[in-house]
């Protein structure tokens, strides 16, 4: 019972698979793997710090640095790895658009994608907006969520080539 | 004395290699596993490389980062390693044949040489430059191998999972 792309949306999905853009990652053999490894170095350093300052939310992780003082240091980094992940994915998308219509893990992945994204631009901004050393209970639980969602977004993509 | 080609036909028929092969979840959680490894291996490595090289955080001390991030480096390691066994051993006659494959142990091996070498000689002088912005040459030369390097391994890796 995963939820599932509308078919209201079948006619977007097959226009861009349609498109010169989606025609042409899907023309060269080598272009799609490479904009995926792409997608997956900016994946790294996203939820890489995402990630880390979770931890410190959680109390664990690197002792040296509190959640606030590593949110000021990552967060132009967190900021072109998301900029460049949704433009890879994007691109990813354009030249397989079809496949995702009745992909299982398309649309979950989309969901939890952009509740990270509200997630990461609402409480989690709050969470690390004081350079305070008590964890107050709410900013566990934004660290928690924030973890189950970036990762679910990870998986849910990884088993977009699998389902 | 087995030539590779035969010990990687050898591995490919063993019991443990053709149930992963076979198995629907193994397959994909491992590989999975192995990609969602890079996040813990080498975010904290492109971090470390890029104050290493002079690139970030200029104003925070090279052996300060090292530690901090080093122990996370190592357990993502750790899992880089077994998972990529285990997915090797599912399929080690395409890898052997693979030439992205080839190039990808290569870079591996060169990846972590650079940073072996690195870590037990020139690293060992750090007190005298660890608070400047831009540190001596070797220090950046072995920081930017290192981030040309495992970008390589990491994309090698993908061309190979694509049977390219």
């Amino acid at each position: 019972m995963l939820p599932r792309v509308p078919p209201v949306l079948f006619p977007f999905f097959e226009w861009c698979d349609a498109s010169w853009l989606g025609q042409l990652i899907r023309g060269n053999t080598y272009m799609f793997p490479f904009i995926e490894t792409v997608h997956i170095m900016a994946l790294t350093i996203l939820v890489g710090a995402v990630f880390l300052i979770d931890l410190r939310l959680l109390g664990m992780g690197l002792p040296k640095f509190t959640a606030y003082r590593m949110n000021q240091e990552f967060r132009k980094y967190m900021k072109w790895g998301l900029i460049t992940i949704l433009f890879t994915g994007w691109l990813l998308f354009m030249s397989e658009a079809k496949k995702c219509e009745d992909n299982d893990a398309f649309a979950p992945k989309m969901i939890m994608l952009a509740l990270a994204i509200i997630l990461q631009f609402t409480l989690f901004r709050k969470a690390v907006s004081v350079d305070s050393p008590s964890r107050p209970l709410w900013t566990k639980a934004v660290a928690l969520l924030s973890l189950v969602l970036w990762f679910g977004v990870g998986a849910a993509g990884r088993a977009i080539g699998f389902v | 004395m087995m030539s590779i080609l035969e010990l990687c036909t050898w591995l490919q028929n063993t019991q443990f290699g053709t149930a992963v092969r076979e198995s629907t979840l193994a397959f994909p959680v491992l590989e999975g596993t192995h990609l969602l490894g890079l996040t813990f291996m080498l975010g904290p490595t492109f971090a470390f490389d890029l104050r290493l090289s002079g690139l970030a955080w200029r104003d925070q001390p090279v052996s300060k980062i090292y530690k901090s991030f080093l122990p996370l480096t190592n357990a993502g390691a750790a899992l880089m390693v077994i998972t990529g066994i285990i997915l090797f051993w599912s399929e080690p006659v395409k890898c052997y044949n693979s030439t992205y494959f080839r190039l990808k142990v290569i870079a591996l091996i060169v990846a972590s040489l650079n940073a072996g070498i690195f870590h037990f000689g020139y690293f060992k002088t750090v007190a005298t430059w660890d608070v400047i912005g831009s540190p001596p040459t070797r220090a950046r030369m072995a920081g930017y191998a290192s981030i040309v390097l495992w970008l390589f391994v990491v994309l090698a890796g993908r061309y190979t999972a694509y049977n390219l």
